[in-house]
């Protein structure tokens, strides 16, 4: 079985839980496990969340999200058009291991994704920012 | 998402329900500070019922530690679903909160 859907998210607009919804669907009709659809959830909310917050310095007005199921892997693209940024190279170390009250409240986000995802690679192409995850179906 | 609160012995038990992103962080937020002021008791998270959770809900309960910590109270989390149990790990955040399996766990750490 195989699927794929593109859903276009206006970044000035509450539109994330979109993504959510278009996730659960494919999820139920591509049978994917549970824990999967959490984790693409995840990474997607993390994704949106970020581009939504910075859109003003980023310039970008758009995110496009492509969904690829497939028997082996799920392919996930991120299409924006803000100034470039690689979140695989410029954003912070997340600090995951300072004690409570050193904490640094935020920036779990993308270490949340490089964790749960098998490969997360960035390409910028044609003033767009490409971001591509691939999860395996099985772990 | 939905927060209901209950006392149960030494222990203030709140159980959340539903899902928690950035569209109602800012609401997880001010439930939980609701729940817990009034009170010196520690505080249990029962999670059973959390269906979702992304790092914007991830900030509230650290933020929540945070001061129950500097006001020397404890917080225990239990009933994790398994990719919620992972992401707390991925996150560092079983290095600095109790967690536990399970409510009877949970309120047994606290009579300790």
């Amino acid at each position: 079985m195989s699927a794929t859907r593109s859903i276009h998210i206006d970044l000035g607009a509450p539109e994330l839980p979109r993504l959510a919804a278009a996730v659960e669907e494919m999820a139920e009709i591509e049978g994917w496990m549970p824990d999967l659809a959490f984790q693409i959830q995840l990474a997607l909310d993390e994704i949106g969340d970020n581009l939504v917050e910075h859109r003003a310095q980023a310039q970008s007005t758009y995110m496009k999200v492509t969904l690829d199921s497939q028997d082996q892997a799920v392919t996930v693209e991120v299409v924006d058009d803000g100034i470039a940024f690689d979140p695989t190279a410029d954003a912070p170390a997340a600090d995951v291991t300072s004690a409570l009250e050193d904490r640094p409240i935020g920036g779990l986000g993308l270490h949340l994704i490089r964790t749960l995802m098998n490969k997360v690679d960035y390409r910028r192409e044609d003033g767009r920012n490409i971001l591509t995850l691939v999860k395996h179906r099985t772990p | 998402m939905n927060v209901n609160t209950e006392t149960s012995g030494n222990s203030l038990v709140i159980a959340l329900d539903g899902r928690v992103d950035s569209s109602n962080a800012a609401e997880f937020n001010t439930a939980l500070e609701n729940a817990t002021a009034d009170s010196d008791l520690g505080v249990v998270l029962d999670c059973e019922n959390l269906q979702y959770i992304s790092s914007a809900g991830l900030r509230v309960i650290l933020t929540t530690a945070k001061s129950l910590q500097s006001s020397q109270r404890k917080f225990v989390i239990c009933t994790l679903s398994n990719p919620i149990q992972d992401i707390f790990v991925i996150s560092g955040f079983d290095q600095i909160i109790n967690i536990q399996g399970s409510r009877a766990e949970a309120l047994a750490t606290m009579e300790a």
